[in-house]
């Protein structure tokens, strides 16, 4: 406690340490003139009771040292001195500081930027608040990989629990909506009346949903994004009360989400309520909805799964049709939302721009030492006056944080403009795994910046320092160290110079694999042609009988196939490369030995005759399908080659009898008549997927992607088909019309702004390794000036005092680049186990890019070098 | 840490404290200058003293909120700052003088015990 109090007073006088002094100063004054007084009385003369209360009183200046020792926080007060020292020294050499300065900001900046992004996609992806204690909660069968929760077991669970402050459910509805100008598909979600109270936000105008807005009948209310209000309401706050055309159906805006924090991820427009008709409130076999819940305070997640499976096995024994083979998953809403995927790439980016802070510390340490002629002479002289080696060390060290501090402020600032600039230019994809609006520095970032800064600053320093405060205080003072720079301290600036090199070699080849890697990607599948591929997507209402389906079906591919240029037209359940999934379980007339826990699965798609020959896929056997599939005729199916393979490896697929299963065991038996070539689906599928293809006669989806293969470039196209769409159907939104070429780009984004982030890191490097060699060159040119001038007034010639001049520069590179390729054949083979589509080797790289970076340091080498032919053999003698 | 090497007899670590604290407890408030010629007359000049060490010592007591300094005037009209014991310092002398008298006597106790046999 009296430690506590004596810190505390010894804190304040920091403060007043002016004041202190002065009054020791006249304590001291007042002791010394009373002894005086003393000795005075005792008979001495005037003079010697001076010197007689002199030395009762002992050192004067020691005292006062003794009592500054005691009173202050010693460090502290060192550390004052020790910056104030700094800001000296760095004012007196400005070049120097400013591109130190800008070096950390740049690094530092770039690394808080990419923390800041990580943190949002690993940590808080999204803004909610008490996310610690939000659950995403989904039933999870053993047949399928189905998932959500019923609308009856939801409810079940709703009224049986108590752990639970509140239990919502939601589920994502695309709509069209109306209007006066061209309709347009929006996202929406559809939620249980507490969803908002649950996950913790509210509209920021008017009202949040009340209980039994969700039920039937009183649902006709809307909640919009900010987004949304502002592009129909020109955010106009009397929107509220207005209405809205969803779907056809009008709706009453209720209220106005905030900008920024929204759940559920995907950006969603707008949010209306479930409407719970008796039906679906009975309603256990289908999983349409998702189910997220917050924790009562204190409850644990452990207990929570304890609470609810003890429900879910009640449930079970109640409702055994439905809910046998099923169980509830409980997990952090965190967790279900951050895909190991996602966080890979976020700690890759970290990594890479790690690197690059790497090498900026690499840098400024050689910066460092090529100052070190001019500090050497002011070191010895310190030390030389009694400083010892650990305060040099310190003082040197305080200087280096000090930079690195000034260069992460500055760092913030760059962070700032790059987090905005990163916020508006993520692709669109992002925001399915995180809340993008949400994406700013915030106090984790700047608490990071400091550490950063701080490690940086003793990275970059502390080689130097040590260096340095080794100086022996005599030598320094007699010599003039300068004129023959020491070897030891050359070999110092070589090693960071290589080690620079190296660095540097195995960022730019990792980025180059990864841009490479993710460019073969996103050309997608070897023939298909993407780029004369139109695709877009109608959306019927479910309402619609299969009759009408078919026949508009029908109506469209007909007037699409007669338009001029186009070379054939199909349709799809759901095309490669726009996120159609589906997985259905399959049962097998006769069985075959596959493991039990793998029961045979297939992504199913509802195909047009003429799909296989508009995608370029190739006929491997039996047949493709044709206009006399009809209902009325043999159920018929068409497998991928790999489907035939994994299910029938050594027979003949054809002729083989399959269903899907389900548990009513009323689905017809589909009958294969054909073999088809592969096709990858996904850009970041690892393996051909399982297909089964089905005539759409036979089953007529609502909802499809139509293609178009056209001779030319197949955008011509749109303006047509909206045309046709209108003309069948006025209300009907056309959606996602663009060329599959452009659909795959649109999935590859991520991948693209990865590698366009990583390309931009390693140039970045590129930069400053050439900044690095340049300085290196630079100063020993500066420090050999002298010993140049005599060797060619001894009849050096000019090639010659260049070759050795640019020795060791050479060398160091040369050095730098073995250890960098070494070293980045295990970096690559790591980054290629963990990022799919990344190659380990690639010759092409191994060799384009440590030519590259050679010629980058040979040119930051020449350019200095240069310089020695023009030194003045006569000028340099006569400075002497 | 503040004590003077060459004195005949060391202070021990911390008694320093202890008697400035008692010096100003009996005399009531004082200047550094009384203190150290208190401590002089005290201890027979047995404890011959650098005075400027008594600094260190005023200063960390002050700041342990022991005593308090106030600038006055001495009788021969020089400004000085007196030290006067505070109620925390009262109670600190208290125990620190118990702590000292159990300590001797442990010591003495241990001294006597090795020289009986």
């Amino acid at each position: 406690m009296i430690y506590l109090r004596r810190l505390l007073s010894k804190f304040w006088g920091l403060f007043r340490n002016a004041r202190v002094e002065e009054e020791l100063e006249r304590e001291i004054t007042t002791h010394l003139a009373l002894l005086e007084d003393d000795f005075l009385r005792k008979g001495m003369s005037a003079e010697e009771a001076h010197l007689a209360a002199r030395r009762a009183y002992g050192g004067v200046e020691q005292a006062k040292q003794l009592h500054r020792d005691e009173r202050s926080i010693l460090w502290l007060e060192q550390l004052r001195h020790d910056v104030r020292y700094a800001f000296r020294q760095l004012g007196k050499s400005t070049g120097f500081t400013v591109v130190v300065i800008v070096t950390f900001a740049l690094g530092i900046g770039a690394n808080t930027a990419m923390f800041t992004l990580a943190d949002l996609i690993i940590r808080r992806p999204v803004s909610l608040p008490g996310l610690d204690r939000l659950v995403s909660m989904e039933e999870q069968s053993s047949t399928s990989q189905d998932k959500g929760i019923s609308a009856a077991n939801y409810l079940d669970l709703l009224v049986a629990n108590h752990t639970f402050e509140q239990l919502a459910v939601y589920e994502y509805w695309s709509a069209g909506v109306g209007g006066q100008d061209q309709p347009y598909e929006a996202l929406g979600v559809k939620v249980s009346a507490n969803f908002f109270s649950a996950v913790g936000i509210k509209p920021t105008t008017g009202r949040d949903f009340i209980a039994g807005d969700d039920a039937a009948g009183r649902d006709r209310e809307v909640i919009l994004s900010n987004a949304f209000w502002r592009r129909h309401f020109a955010a106009d706050p009397s929107a509220v009360g207005k209405v809205v055309k969803l779907d056809g159906e009008l709706y009453t805006v209720i209220g106005v989400m905030p900008p920024r924090a929204i759940f559920p991820l995907g950006a969603p427009a707008f949010w209306v309520p479930i409407a719970m008709s008796q039906l679906m409130r009975s309603e256990r076999q289908q999983l349409s909805l998702h189910g997220v819940g917050r924790l009562q305070t204190g409850v644990s997640l452990e207990q929570a799964r304890g609470e609810i499976d003890g429900i879910w096995n009640s449930l079970a024994k109640s409702y055994p049709r439905a809910n046998t083979d099923r169980s509830m998953l409980i997990v952090g809403l965190r967790d279900s939302i951050v895909l190991d995927y996602n966080r890979q790439f976020a700690l890759l980016l970290m990594g890479v721009v790690g690197f690059v802070l790497l090498i900026a510390c690499t840098n400024i340490a050689t910066l460092q030492f090529a100052r070190a002629s001019v500090r050497q002479q002011e070191i010895a002289i310190r030390r030389a006056l009694g400083a010892s080696r650990w305060r040099v060390l310190s003082q040197l060290l305080t200087e280096s944080i000090l930079l690195s501090l000034l260069g992460g402020a500055a760092g913030s600032i760059v962070s700032i403009f790059s987090v905005r600039l990163l916020r508006n230019t993520l692709p669109l994809d992002v925001q399915w795994f995180c809340d993008v609006s949400s994406l700013k520095v915030n106090e984790a970032a700047f608490a990071f910046t400091v550490l950063l800064a701080i490690v940086s600053g003793v990275l970059s320093g502390l080689a130097p320092a040590w260096k340095y405060s080794k100086a022996d205080p005599t030598q320094a003072l007699t010599t003039r160290s300068h004129r023959i720079a020491g070897s030891s301290n050359n070999r110092w600036r070589s090693a960071l110079v290589t080690t620079e090199i190296a660095l540097a070699l195995v960022l730019l080849i990792g980025a180059a694999l990864m841009v490479k890697g993710f460019a073969t990607l996103v050309t997608g599948q070897r023939g298909l042609e993407p780029e004369s591929l139109l695709t877009f997507r109608v959306d019927l209402p479910q309402s619609r009988t299969p009759q009408q389906v078919r026949a508009f079906q029908d109506n469209l591919l007909s007037q699409l196939s007669t338009l001029q240029g186009a070379r054939s037209v199909a349709l799809a359940s759901g095309v490669p490369y726009s996120s159609y999934e589906d997985s259905t379980a399959l049962i097998l007339e006769e069985k075959v030995a596959t493991q039990r826990d793998q029961a045979p699965a297939a992504m199913a798609e509802l195909v047009s005759p003429d799909y296989f020959r508009t995608m370029h896929i190739p006929l491997r056997e039996g047949r493709w399908f044709h206009a006399g599939d009809t209902p009325d005729t043999l159920r018929v199916a068409v497998v991928s080659e790999s489907m035939a393979q994994r299910l029938w490896s050594r027979q003949s697929a054809i002729g083989k009898r399959l269903k899907s299963e389900d548990r009513d065991n009323a689905a017809p038996w589909l009958t294969v008549v054909g073999v088809v070539g592969d096709i990858q689906h996904e850009i970041y599928d690892r393996s051909f997927r399982s297909i089964l293809y089905l005539p759409y006669q036979q089953a007529p989806p609502h909802s499809l992607d139509f293609l178009i293969r056209s001779d030319s470039d197949p955008l011509q196209f749109a303006v047509s088909v909206r045309r046709i769409i209108r003309n069948l159907d006025s209300n009907l939104p056309v959606e996602n019309l663009e060329t599959l070429a452009g659909m795959i780009s649109a999935q590859a984004s991520s991948l693209q702004y990865v590698a366009v982030l990583v390309a931009g890191f390693g140039i970045l490097a590129l930069i400053l390794s050439a900044v690095g060699v340049y300085a290196l060159m630079a100063n020993s040119i500066a420090e050999r000036r002298h010993e140049i001038g005599i060797r060619m007034a001894l009849g050096a010639q000019k090639s010659n005092v260049l070759h050795t001049v640019m020795r060791r520069a050479l060398v160091a590179t040369s050095v730098g680049l073995t250890c960098g390729v070494v070293l980045a054949l295990a970096f690559t083979r790591l980054l290629s186990s963990l990022i799919y589509g990344v190659t380990a080797w690639d010759s092409e790289t191994f060799v384009v890019v440590p030519v590259v970076l050679a010629l980058v340091a040979l040119t930051a080498t020449y350019i200095p070098a240069r310089r020695t032919t023009s030194i003045d053999p006569v000028q340099t003698l006569r400075m002497e | 840490m503040s004590s003077e090497e060459k004195e005949p007899i060391q202070l021990l670590q911390g008694t320093l404290d202890l008697i400035v604290l008692r010096t100003l407890a009996s005399m009531g408030a004082q200047h550094a200058y009384q203190i150290a010629t208190r401590l002089q007359q005290v201890s027979d000049r047995l404890l011959n003293l650098n005075q400027g060490t008594l600094y260190p010592a005023l200063v960390r007591l002050e700041q342990y909120g022991w005593i308090k300094g106030t600038w006055g005037r001495t009788e021969s009209n020089r400004e000085a700052k007196y030290y006067a014991i505070t109620k925390a310092g009262e109670k600190a002398l208290n125990q620190e003088t118990l702590r000292w008298r159990k300590m001797a006597g442990l010591v003495e106790r241990l001294l006597l015990e090795d020289f009986q046999p």
